[in-house]
C-alpha cells in the first residue's frame, strides 16, 4: 500500500470509527451526523498529523485533538458540556488505540 | 451501567496498547524502498546475488536479474550483495542451499567466505518508516558498484513525494465552513 492509500485508510478509519460512535450517543438526522463528523474529522486529522510530524508527542497531541473535538461537538451538535465529553473521549479513545493497533 | 463503561475504557487504554508488539510507531507508515544496481551489466562475467540473513540465521540467495533490480525483503532482514565469477556460478548449488536454510545454515557462511566471491554491497535496506504526513510515497536507491569496494550507503536515493498544503488547506477550509454554519445559526 503506497503512502496516499495509507493516508486515506487513515483517515476513512478515524472517521468512520468515530462516525459509529457519533451515531451511538447522538439523536438527529443521519446525513448532518455525518457532515458534521466529517468536519470535525477533516478539521483535526489533518493538523493532528501534521503536528506529529515535527512533535512526537503523541498522547498530548491526542488530548489536543480531543480538547478540539469536544468544543466542536458541543458547537455543531448543540449538546451539553457533559454529553460532548463523553462523545469525544470515547471516539479518541477508540480511535487512539486502533492507531496504535492498525 | 456507567461503572462497567468507565472501567472498560481504562482496560482499553491501560491493556490494548500493550498487545501492538510489531505495530509500526503510531503515526507513521512503512515504505518499501526499492534498490537497483545500475552497472550490473559492466560486469559480464560476474553473476550477482543477494544474500539476506535473519538475526545471523540465513533466509535466502537471490539471483539479480540484468535489470538489476532486488526483490523486496522483509523489513528486519540484513541484505547484501555478492559478486561470484560465472566460472564459479553454480545454480543447482544455491537452490539446494535455499532448499533447507536452517540445516544448511553453515553452508551459507562457507559459500559467501570462499575468496572467489566479493562483497559488492552490504547493508541494503528494503524498508523504512515514515510519518503519515511525511509526503514521500516511494523511495528509489541506486547503486553503482565497484568490484574492489563495499558499498554500504546507496549512491543516488530519489524519492517521490506528494504536495504536502493539503494537509494545511483542508483545515482552514473546514474552519471557514464552521464559522458560517456558526454564523449562520445564530442570525
Amino acid at each position: 500500500m503506497n503512502g496516499f492509500l495509507y493516508l486515506i485508510f487513515g483517515f476513512l478509519t478515524t472517521l468512520i470509527t468515530e462516525l459509529i460512535v457519533y451515531f451511538m450517543f447522538i439523536k438527529g438526522k443521519k446525513l448532518n451526523i455525518f457532515l458534521y463528523c466529517l468536519l470535525i474529522n477533516s478539521f483535526t486529522w489533518p493538523l493532528a498529523n501534521l503536528i506529529y510530524a515535527y512533535i512526537n508527542l503523541f498522547l498530548l497531541i491526542e488530548l489536543g485533538v480531543f480538547l478540539i473535538e469536544l468544543i466542536l461537538i458541543k458547537i455543531l451538535f448543540s449538546v451539553g458540556w457533559k454529553k460532548a465529553i463523553l462523545i469525544s473521549l470515547v471516539a479518541n479513545i477508540l480511535t487512539t488505540t486502533l492507531s496504535f493497533i492498525i | 451501567m456507567e461503572n462497567k463503561l468507565f472501567f472498560g475504557i481504562i482496560f482499553l487504554i491501560l491493556v490494548l496498547p500493550l498487545v501492538s508488539a510489531d505495530a509500526i510507531e503510531p503515526g507513521y507508515h512503512g515504505i518499501r524502498i526499492n534498490n537497483q544496481i545500475t552497472n550490473i551489466n559492466d560486469f559480464p562475467n560476474y553473476v550477482f546475488v543477494s544474500y539476506s540473513t535473519l538475526g545471523g540465521m540465513p533466509r535466502s540467495i537471490d539471483i539479480i536479474g540484468k535489470d538489476g533490480k532486488l526483490k523486496a525483503y522483509y523489513k528486519f532482514d540484513l541484505v547484501s550483495v555478492y559478486a561470484i565469477p560465472k566460472s564459479e556460478f553454480n545454480e543447482s548449488y544455491i537452490n539446494y542451499l535455499n532448499s533447507n536454510v536452517t540445516a544448511n545454515g553453515d553452508l551459507f557462511k562457507i559459500y559467501f567466505n570462499s575468496p572467489q566471491i566479493k562483497k559488492v554491497i552490504a547493508n541494503v535496506v528494503s524498508y523504512t518508516t515514515v510519518s503519515y504526513i511525511d509526503p514521500t510515497t516511494e523511495i528509489s536507491d541506486s547503486y553503482t558498484i565497484d568490484l574492489n569496494k563495499i558499498l554500504t550507503k546507496p549512491t543516488k536515493e530519489e524519492t517521490n513525494k506528494n504536495l504536502i498544503y493539503v494537509y494545511i488547506l483542508i483545515p482552514i477550509i473546514v474552519l471557514v465552513i464552521i464559522i458560517f454554519i456558526i454564523i449562520k445559526r445564530r442570525k
